[in-house]
């Protein structure tokens, strides 16, 4: 750096500092270690495309009119001059169509909307399988689930807004929920309609509600997600040199906030990519919303596809009594369900710690074989959603697949019941079956495929253990016993070229599997697989550093 | 656990120490942890562990907070009160060296390159490369971004609808974001050091004394408040707490009117001449074929949006077709007249199949049969669609006899 | 006749015969020409229309008479044919449709076997076997109807069986309302105003034909449009946009993902 920007960059932190007092702050913030899996980065694309969203949202709102006035239409979409329907239809058409570069935003944020609620979901699961939502992180875990129902009315509502026939059509549903509800259902709809359906209320509310409320909430509660994971430091994997009080990585300033950075460009560019070659919610193709009219194959978005699915795959149940009728066929599909599967998934760390009375504090992450019982109940319950959300789109497969319509959903409303509990069966046994394999592993060491004859006449395969780190941290996984030493067995004292002498605390060499689909594996695997850079143990040290607290 | 030298603390590759025999042992227990605190490396650590009182330590605070000119001897050293455990002064030393090594400050430290295995230097070639490389993506990129600049004035933006204006605007910032996202990466990873940082992780708890000295002060000052003993007080106050969101909930009153009667409401009236609902003219005898349907509305409510439950299917039948005596008796010449909107969810239903008089919800599939009191036969919905009774006025045109008989469209508490 | 009372016997004999020759002769041509009047003649045009012989053989040659009946009549396994009209012939088999091949939930369009002019042929030949039935439509002019017109009628009359923009829809049991893409203006029409199999029948009075040639322009322009925003995704909606999104988004952010991060 020359002297003279070196000089301007000192002033300008001096500056800072003498009115915040920031260098401690700047300090520990550029010094501060990320571990850098690439599984850590997934709800980054969440709190990229959250970024996207704001951005986009604004120049949205610079065009839109929340209006449900009747218009007549006289734009340049042909097949709609002369039309009525709202202003809010006729403002998005218009920004579609006659906005240079409208059209491109409008798909930049539908996309990114998609992209968000998808990556919640994904990086939920990250952090679900691998038990990062145990203590300390148990808030932060809450504040997430919050954010994904957040997420996910957010985007019903923003795809609601231009009021075209297809949103319509679900903004009917909503109502028709509200409106079941027992004792208050019809003030309900009432009140957040403004009268009777459709009225003319609820698309400029629906507007606040979704470019003030929700994102300020939103907002707020992921500045507490960061701030907490900040605070709390991110959690990472085992492995050799981490412990549960240290974490392993890149610092922040330079290395992790390039990198960070980078993939903000990245996450935008993909969104772009998309916006510009694939078309989103076209609105002028579904018309106008008319509540007389309505398309065959109408689907919401697909985060709402499972409550979409539980509507469609419910019984007819229907009870009256004494003059007041309870649908139960809406509202066990519509509240009910959604309501229990919410709340067990923000309760579920509380569950998890009372039932394993596990109370510790925990930075290291679990691979999800070394807690079966947690990976097959996340299993069995993303079973239980996939077969929801495959229910919301019934009638597309049907069409696709040449099924019969009523066939599709009975067979779905017995998967619905049968698969969950035959996926936790599943899950489990694989699980445990995994973690049998690891403490072969560990017991016997590394097959390294070679067989040798001993002089007995007994053939023997000889296998090389673990190393030691690499041992350690597998015994630690699997929460058994592990006595340090290395065990390979069959291999020869002299050391004849293949295999390892007991005891031996190096790395051993091992040969290079034979043969092209082996090395065809074992080069897939290292790229799934690359080995990160451990720490060696330290010179100063008397004893490797592997378990500590 | 209780041994303090360094290296030793529980390494498992000693036999006869108490290894830990779980995970969860492993990381150790709190307490064990906050008695005896110990480093990666095994040094004892000091007590005061959290962040800010490492850098208390540290040289940013031998500044102090004053401004920058003012000598060190003149600083006040910052009290913070925290004990310090009495450890061997190889330990401190070492741990002050530790500490004070240029990188180390906060408890991060890089592990030199020889310690994690990258051991063969980078070629200055390859370097110059990956230079270059970022160098051409950032380089693309910006070609990309003027070019989606100089797009938006030249492409005709009407062309194919605006698709053309679509594809040069978002590919070429698309092509921008990707490169520059790229180059950032690449420079990243391709010449910035491989350098490995480990950092000790503080426990997010505070210490017990700070702990206790913060449920001191709280409660002190609850005591001072004084609600334990001040009863009336309190409970005024439960009172008042209560009850002040209330004109909060209350304000929201005129949201909107009362349902009152207004869902059984379906808008039609007897004597209402059934009009297409796209064309408003109304239906005559014969307008229908055997097999049709059409969308009728009451005359008067044309627009469908300000009565969204008034959406009526009108369908013939041929003759004989219709099953149920009830229905047969509110039809008119094989003419029937059914409620549009679904009973289960209000989605206007429609899908009608002529050969088998089946009518089916696209929403969620809810099938009705119509030659039979449009009964559910299959679906989620609960109840017949409600039928409109039919007759014919003097010219010959299809009026309703009266209205709906029931309640229209989705259940609701009060339906009945 | 006695020898004695004739007259001169040769010139009066000859005269009797030849007289008795012409009255049979004349008797004949009477008798011929009154069955000629009034024979029962066959259907109309039936002798005279190469067209309808034409189509008979046709009817016989691809065996509509082994479901439909040798008249048409139909039967357990077929409707009958009469009164069915040429539009519904010419719908049918000119979508392929029919010859049905084998029987399923709904006939699918396939490769029709007949060409258009023998199509033809067979719908003049059905249309005799019973009066009414819609004729062949003749669409010409429909580019001039109101194209934002006919998208509102289909959107109230065709859009919740056929979707949208005609991109077809589920119903139940394994039937279907199929695609449009790949239907000619005659076939809407035809298909509009005959009702095949499930579909209602939308005949010229429940919508006139300017009404029908407003939603046929509005199908075909549709069919023809861009799409502004990039890949179409076959216009269905969600469902493919969002495996779209899964497999393109998400797929190359995790890609990304996993290119920026460690994978140990």
């Amino acid at each position: 750096m020359s002297a003279q920007a070196e000089a301007g960059a000192k002033r300008t932190l001096r500056y800072v500092d003498d009115r915040l007092g920031s260098a401690s702050f700047l300090r520990k913030s550029m010094n501060k270690v990320f571990p850098d899996h690439w599984s850590f980065l997934l709800g980054e694309i969440a709190m990229y495309s959250l970024i996207i969203l704001l951005l986009t949202g604004v120049y949205l709102t610079l065009f839109f009119h929340a209006s449900s006035q009747e218009v007549i239409y006289h734009g340049r979409y042909a097949p709609l001059r002369g039309v009525a329907m709202t202003d809010a239809y006729a403002s998005t058409l218009h920004l579609s169509f006659d906005v240079r570069g409208g059209l491109l935003v409008r798909q930049i944020h539908h996309w990114a909307a998609l992209l968000f609620v998808l990556s919640i979901i994904t990086h939920l699961f990250r952090v679900f399988f691998t038990g990062a939502f145990r203590k300390p992180r148990t808030l932060n875990w809450h504040v997430g689930t919050v954010l994904l129902i957040l997420a996910i009315l957010e985007g019903f509502a923003g795809y609601s807004l231009p009021d075209d026939l297809l949103s319509g059509t679900g903004i009917r549903i909503a109502y028709s929920v509200m409106e079941s509800i027992p004792v208050v259902g019809s003030y309900l709809a009432y009140f957040v309609f403004g009268g009777d359906f459709p009225g003319v209320d609820f698309i400029p509310r629906l507007f606040v509600i979704h470019v003030l409320l929700v994102p300020g909430i939103i907002i707020a509660l992921f500045s507490a997600h960061m701030m907490m994971i900040w605070h709390q430091k991110h959690t990472d994997f085992p492995g050799p040199g981490k412990t549960e009080h240290n974490v392993v990585g890149t610092v922040f300033f330079p290395t992790f906030i390039l990198k960070t950075n980078g993939f903000l460009f990245l996450v935008f560019g993909v969104l772009t990519l998309m916006a510009a070659f694939i078309q989103i919610n076209p609105v002028w193709l579904y018309g106008p919303y008319n509540p007389s009219q309505v398309s065959a194959g109408s689907q919401p978005d697909f985060y709402i596809f499972f409550l979409e699915g539980s509507l469609r795959l419910m019984p007819n149940w229907e009870t009256t009594i004494w003059g007041h009728t309870i649908s139960w066929n809406i509202l066990i599909p519509g509240v009910i369900l959604p309501g229990i599967m919410f709340n067990l998934l923000a309760l579920y760390p509380a569950i998890e710690s009372w039932a394993t009375k596990d109370k510790a504090f925990h930075n290291l992450l679990q691979r999800p074989r070394d807690v079966p019982v947690r990976t097959a109940l996340g299993v069995m319950t993303l079973t239980f959603y996939g077969v929801l959300f495959i229910g919301g789109q019934n009638d597309i497969l049907a069409r696709t697949f040449d099924w019969s319509l009523q066939a599709t959903s009975w067979t779905l409303r017995v998967l619905l019941i049968a698969a969950p509990p035959i996926a936790f069966y599943i899950t489990k046994r694989w699980c445990l079956g995994l973690q049998r394999h690891d403490e072969e592993l560990l017991h016997h060491g590394i097959e390294t495929g070679i067989i040798r004859r001993l002089p007995s006449g007994e053939y023997i395969e000889v296998t090389a253990p673990l190393p030691p780190q690499r041992a350690a941290v597998l015994a630690m996984q699997l929460g058994i016993e592990h006595n340090g030493h290395a065990n390979g067995h069959g291999a020869l004292p002299s050391g004849n070229g293949a295999g390892t002498i007991d005891g031996e605390p190096e790395a051993t060499k091992l040969r290079k599997p034979v043969g092209p689909i082996n090395r065809a594996r074992d080069m897939l695997e290292g790229f799934f697989f690359e080995r990160a850079d451990a720490p060696k143990p330290n010179p100063e040290d008397e004893e490797p550093k592997t378990l500590s607290h | 656990m209780t041994d303090e030298t360094p290296g030793t603390a529980g390494t498992p590759d000693e036999p006869g120490q108490d290894a830990p025999k779980t995970a969860a042992e492993a990381s150790g227990s709190v307490f064990g942890r906050l008695k005896h605190p110990v480093s990666t490396s095994g040094a004892a650590r000091q007590r005061s562990s959290s962040a800010s009182a490492r850098e208390i330590e540290g040289e940013v605070l031998r500044r102090g907070n004053m401004a920058p000119d003012v000598p060190d001897a003149v600083r006040p050293r910052r009290k913070v009160g925290r004990r310090r455990t009495e450890g061997t002064a190889a330990a401190e030393a070492a741990a002050e060296a530790h500490l004070t090594r240029p990188s180390d400050s906060d408890g991060t430290h890089f592990l030199p390159e020889s310690e994690h295995g990258e051991s063969e230097p980078l070629d200055p070639r390859e370097d110059k490369f990956a230079e270059l490389l970022v160098a051409g993506l950032f380089t693309l990129a910006t070609i990309a971004v003027l070019w989606t600049c100089v797009a938006y004035f030249l492409i005709p933006s009407h062309e194919r609808l605006g698709q053309w204006m679509n594809f040069s605007l978002g590919g070429g910032l698309a092509i921008a974001l990707l490169a520059t996202g790229a180059g950032f990466i690449l420079w990243a990873k391709r010449l910035l050091p491989h350098d490995v940082a480990v950092q000790e992780r503080h426990h997010s708890y505070s210490d017990e004394e700070e702990e206790l000295l913060a449920e001191e002060t709280f409660l002190k000052g609850v005591t001072t408040l004084g609600l334990g003993q001040r009863k009336i007080l309190r409970r005024s106050l439960l009172g008042i707490v209560a009850l002040l969101p209330l004109p909060a909930v209350i304000l929201l009153g005129d949201l909107g009117p009362l349902p009152r009667k207004q869902l059984r409401k379906s808008g039609w009236k007897a004597g209402d001449r059934l009009v297409d609902v796209e064309t408003k003219l109304p239906i005559k005898l014969g307008d229908l074929e055997i097999g049709g349907i059409k969308t009728v509305m009451p005359e008067g409510f044309g627009n469908a949006e300000e009565h969204a439950l008034a959406p009526t299917m009108l369908i013939r039948f041929a003759p004989g077709e219709i099953r149920s005596k009830k229905e047969r008796t509110w039809s008119k010449n094989d003419h029937v007249a059914y409620s549009k909107i679904c009973t289960h969810a209000g989605c206007p239903i429609s899908l009608y199949e002529q050969q088998t008089h089946h009518l089916l919800c696209p929403c969620h599939q809810s099938t009705f049969d119509m030659a039979n009191d449009a009964k559910v036969i299959f679906g989620p919905a609960a109840r017949n669609l409600p039928q409109l009774q039919l007759d014919l006025d003097g010219e010959g045109y299809f009026i309703a006899k009266a209205p709906y008989d029931q309640p229209v469209g989705p259940s609701f508490w009060e339906r009945g | 006749m006695t020898p004695s009372t004739l007259a001169a016997p040769g010139a009066g004999g000859r005269r009797r015969r030849l007289a008795s020759a012409a009255i049979v002769l004349v008797a004949l041509g009477l008798l011929t020409l009154l069955y000629s009047v009034l024979a029962p003649r066959g259907s109309a045009a039936s002798s005279s229309d190469p067209d309808v012989s034409a189509g008979r053989d046709l009817f016989v040659k691809f065996s509509c008479a082994s479901c439909h009946g040798m008249n048409g009549e139909g039967g357990q396994r077929a409707p009958s044919l009469v009164g069915v009209g040429q539009a519904a012939v010419d719908f049918q088999v000119g979508t392929g449709r029919m010859p049905l091949q084998h029987h399923s939930a709904q006939a699918p369009r396939k490769q029709p076997v007949m060409t258009e002019d023998q199509i033809h042929q067979l719908a003049k030949y059905v249309a005799t076997l019973g009066p009414g039935g819609p004729p062949i439509p003749d669409v010409t002019g429909y580019q001039n109807a109101d194209v934002a017109y006919g998208g509102s009628l289909f959107r109230t009359n065709c859009a919740q069986c056929h979707n949208f923009v005609g991109a077809g829809g589920e119903l139940t049991y394994g039937k279907y309302a199929p695609s449009l893409s790949q239907a000619t203006p005659t076939q809407i029409y035809e298909a509009m105003v005959t009702g095949p199999e499930n579909m209602p029948v939308f005949g010229d009075k429940t919508l006139t034909p300017d009404q029908k040639l407003a939603i046929i322009h509005y199908v075909q322009s549709i069919r023809a449009q861009a799409d502004p925003g990039g890949a179409g995704l076959g216009r269905i909606g969600p469902v493919s946009e969002t495996l779209a999104g899964i497999l393109v988004g998400l797929g190359l952010c995790v890609l990304s993902a996993l290119w920026v991060g460690s994978r140990a």
